[in-house]
C-alpha cells in the first residue's frame, strides 16, 4: 500500500491542490473563510459564560476563556471537517475511479491533506490570541507536530473506513454529520469532559477519548508549557497514551479495511 | 520466440450486483441479522458481463472490439485498466496501460486543460516531470488553442475528447485503450486518431480498440472480436469478424433484442414509439439486405406505440461505409396515411431506380416528433446494405446522377 502510495504521490500532491483552488474559488474572504467557523464558536461560547463549565480546581481555571476554547476548537475543527466533507468524497469521485486503476487512498487522504493547510491559518491566528494575551511560549510547544501526526493518523484511519463504508452504504455520510456533532459534546472541546459526567464509569470511558487526549496536549503545551506523558489516563495530567494507541489502531484497521474494500469500490461506486 | 502477449484473458467471468438491492442500511441491516442468526444468505440478484472470455493481444497488435450496447465491451475494457477485477478467469496485463474510457471521465470540470493534463497524467501514475516534457507534443496534439488555459467546464464535448485522446496517446504506455473517439470528432480528427496509432503500434504498443465504425475497424485492425451477451463470438481476420457481425446484427430482424440489452441510459430514444420489424429488401431474387444498382429499395417496418403521442415523423437515412450520409427521406405518419393513434401502423419506404454505386452502406430508421430533443426510437445505421452491381465498373463516387455527355473532335 505504501510503496502504491509513494508510486502515485504526484496525483496525491495534484489533487490536494486541486481540493484547496477549487474549495475557496470565488469566493472574497478565500481561505481566511476557514477561520469563521472556529472564532466564531469562541466567541459564541464565551459569551454564553460555558467558562463556568472549567473547574475552579482545574489549572485552565486561569487561563483565558476563549484562548482554552480556541485552542479545543481549532484542532477539533479539522478532524471534524475533514470526516464530514471526507466520508462522501470517493462516492463523488465515481469518474475518476472508473477511468484508470490507481492507489484509492489518495481520494479520501487528499481532503485531509488539503484541510491542512486551513489548520495552518487557524493556527497563526492562535499565535495573535496568545501574543495579545500574554501567554508565554515555552520549549513543551516542540511535542506540537508529533501530536499532530498522531491526529492526523487517528483521523487518517477513521476517514478511509468512512470513506469506502459510504460508496457500498450512503447512510454513512449522513451518520458521520450526526456523530461528528454530538462527539463534540463528549471531547474535551469547550470543557474538560470528563468532569462532566458523575458516573465513574463514564467518566473513565470519556478518559480514553482519543481526540481529547490530542486536544488536551495540545492545551497543556501551548497554555501551561507542559510536556504530555505516556502515563494511564487515570494519572493525573495530560497523556498521550491514548491517542497513541488509537492513532496505530486506527491506521492500521482502517488501512486494512480500505485494502479490502477497494476492489469493489469502483464497481460499486 | 515470441514476445509475451501484452494483454491475455483467460476463461474471465465478470458479474455486477443489480442495483437498488441492499444499497441502503435499511435493507442490509436486517439482512445481516438474519444472517449472524444461521438464516440463509439472500440470493444477490446478479447481471453477468462477461462469462467465460478468452482471447490475447501481441505487442504491437490492434484488436477491434465490436459488439452491441451491454455486450461487454467496456467490462472489458475496464478489466484490462485494472478498474475491475475478474470474478473468475484470469486477466494478465503486462505493462502500463493508458486508457480513454469513458470520454470525459477522469477531467476536472473546474481545472484547466492544462492542469487536466497533469491530473490525467498522474492518474497514469506518471510523475510531474515526465508530463512536463509530454505537455508541448499533447497541447499540440489536442489543438483547441487558447482554450487550453479554460476551465474544462467550458469545453464542448469535441474538445474534451481531443484532449482526453491527446494525453492516452502520448503518455509512454505498452497497452492503448480507445473506446468510441472516432463517434465524436470531425473527419480531419479521426485521421489525426488513426495515424497517431499508427505510430503507436509501430512502436510495439497494444492497443485495444472499440468502435461503431466498422470500416474503420476493418482497415485498422489486425483482428476483430465479436462479443455478444458477454461471449465471444467470433476472434479473427477484421474482415470475417465483420460479416459475422453484420450477419448477427441483420439475422436479428428487428433490433430489439440488441436494444433489450442495452443499458437505458445509453439506449438512444424514450421508446414511446418503437419501431419494429425492419426489413432491408431488394426486391426478388436479392438477398436480405442487398439490392441492385437501379433496381428498387424497400425499407419497411412497423411503428408501435406505447405512450399516448401525437403522429410521429419518420426518416430513413442510407450512410455510406465511410459515414457519409447518402440520403434522408422524412415522412409524417399521420400525413401519409399509416397512424393509427392506438395501433400504429406499417411503413413502407420505397427508393425506385437505387442510383447509389455498388459498394457497402448502412441503413436507419428513426421515429421523431418534430421539436423533441430526444427521438423516440433510433435505429442507427444498424442494417446493413449492399448495393450490388458490375464489379468491374470504373465509375466512382457516391451517386450515380444520370450525366449526358457531349463535346466534339479537334480544338
Amino acid at each position: 500500500m505504501l510503496h502504491d502510495l509513494w508510486r502515485f504521490r504526484d496525483l496525491l500532491l495534484l489533487l490536494v491542490r486541486r481540493e484547496i483552488r477549487v474549495r475557496y474559488a470565488r469566493t472574497i474572504l478565500g481561505v481566511l473563510w476557514s477561520l469563521v467557523l472556529p472564532v466564531a464558536m469562541m466567541l459564541f461560547f464565551t459569551l454564553l459564560n460555558f467558562s463556568r463549565l472549567v473547574p475552579a480546581s482545574s489549572d485552565f481555571a486561569a487561563v483565558p476563556y476563549p484562548v482554552f476554547a480556541y485552542c479545543g476548537l481549532l484542532p477539533w475543527a479539522h478532524f471534524s471537517t475533514t470526516l464530514t466533507q471526507g466520508a462522501a468524497s470517493l462516492a463523488n469521485a465515481r469518474d475518476l475511479l472508473r477511468k484508470s486503476a490507481f492507489p484509492l487512498e489518495v481520494i479520501p487522504l487528499s481532503r485531509l491533506l488539503a484541510l491542512l493547510l486551513d489548520l495552518a491559518v487557524g493556527s497563526a491566528f492562535l499565535v495573535l490570541l496568545l501574543l495579545w494575551h500574554g501567554i508565554p511560549f515555552g520549549a513543551a510547544l516542540l511535542c506540537l507536530p508529533l501530536v499532530l501526526l498522531l491526529q492526523v493518523a487517528f483521523t487518517a484511519g477513521v476517514l478511509l473506513v468512512l470513506s469506502a463504508s459510504n460508496v457500498f452504504f450512503r447512510d454513512v455520510a449522513f451518520l458521520v454529520q450526526v456523530g461528528v456533532m454530538l462527539a463534540m459534546f463528549v471531547t474535551s472541546v469547550l470543557y474538560p469532559a470528563p468532569s462532566m459526567v458523575s458516573h465513574p464509569w463514564l467518566a473513565a470511558l470519556l478518559d480514553w477519548n482519543p481526540m481529547s487526549s490530542f486536544i488536551d496536549a495540545y492545551r497543556e503545551a501551548v497554555l501551561l508549557g507542559r510536556w504530555p506523558s505516556l502515563a494511564l489516563p487515570s494519572a493525573p495530567g495530560p497523556t498521550l497514551l491514548p491517542g497513541l494507541l488509537a492513532a496505530a489502531l486506527s491506521l492500521l484497521g482502517g488501512g486494512w479495511l480500505f485494502r479490502r474494500l477497494s476492489p469493489r469500490i469502483a464497481e460499486e461506486v | 520466440m515470441p514476445a509475451a502477449p501484452s494483454i491475455e484473458f483467460r476463461e474471465v467471468r465478470k458479474s455486477f450486483r443489480m442495483r437498488n438491492r441492499g444499497d441502503s442500511l435499511r435493507d442490509a441491516l436486517p439482512r445481516l441479522l438474519r444472517r449472524l442468526a444461521g438464516g440463509p444468505a439472500a440470493p444477490a440478484a446478479r447481471f453477468t458481463a462477461l462469462d467465460g472470455v478468452s482471447f490475447a493481444v501481441s505487442p504491437g497488435e490492434v484488436l477491434g472490439v465490436v459488439g452491441a450496447n451491454g455486450a461487454g465491451k467496456s467490462t472489458t475494457l475496464r478489466l484490462v485498466a485494472g478498474v475491475y477485477r475478474p470474478d473468475g478467469g484470469e486477466v494478465i496485463v503486462r505493462g502500463r496501460v493508458a486508457a480513454l474510457i469513458e470520454l470525459s471521465a477522469g477531467f476536472h470540470p473546474d481545472l484547466s486543460g492544462r492542469e487536466n493534463i497533469y491530473l490525467n497524467g498522474a492518474l497514469l501514475g506518471m510523475r510531474r516531470r515526465e508530463m512536463e516534457a509530454l505537455e508541448g507534443a499533447i497541447v499540440a496534439f489536442a489543438g483547441i488553442g487558447e482554450h487550453i488555459d479554460a476551465p474544462v467546464r467550458t469545453y464542448s464535448s469535441g474538445m474534451v475528447v481531443r484532449l482526453g485522446f491527446a494525453v492516452a496517446a502520448h503518455v509512454p504506455a505498452d497497452i492503448l485503450l480507445v473506446d468510441e473517439v472516432l463517434s465524436v470528432g470531425d473527419i480531419e480528427f479521426r485521421q489525426q486518431c488513426l495515424e497517431r496509432m499508427t505510430r503507436r503500434r509501430q512502436e510495439g504498443t497494444a492497443i485495444l480498440f472499440v468502435s461503431h465504425n466498422l470500416k474503420v475497424m476493418e482497415q485498422f485492425c489486425d483482428r476483430v472480436l465479436v462479443v455478444r451477451g458477454g461471449k465471444v463470438l467470433v476472434d479473427g481476420e477484421p474482415r470475417r469478424s465483420l460479416a459475422a457481425y453484420r450477419e448477427q446484427v441483420a439475422s436479428m430482424g428487428s433490433l430489439r433484442a440488441v436494444r433489450e440489452t442495452a443499458a437505458p441510459q445509453i439506449r438512444k430514444g424514450t421508446g414511446e414509439v418503437v419501431i419494429e420489424g425492419v426489413l432491408v429488401d431488394g426486391g426478388e431474387g436479392t438477398a436480405p439486405g442487398a439490392a441492385p444498382k437501379g433496381g428498387t429499395l424497400r425499407v419497411g417496418g412497423r411503428l408501435r406505440p406505447t405512450a399516448p403521442v401525437p403522429s410521429p415523423l419518420v426518416a430513413v437515412s442510407i450512410h455510406s461505409s465511410q459515414g457519409v450520409l447518402c440520403t434522408r427521406a422524412t415522412v409524417d405518419a399521420a400525413a401519409a396515411g399509416f397512424w393509427d393513434p392506438a395501433e400504429g401502423g406499417t411503413f413502407t419506404a420505397e427508393f425506385p431506380g437505387l442510383s447509389l454505386h455498388p459498394g457497402a452502406y448502412e441503413v436507419s430508421v428513426l421515429a421523431f416528433a418534430a421539436n423533441a430533443v430526444l427521438p423516440y426510437d433510433h435505429h442507427q445505421q444498424l442494417y446493413p446494405l449492399e448495393v450490388q452491381g458490375d464489379a468491374a465498373s470504373i465509375e466512382d463516387g457516391l451517386v450515380d446522377l444520370p450525366v449526358r455527355w457531349g463535346g466534339s473532335p479537334g480544338a
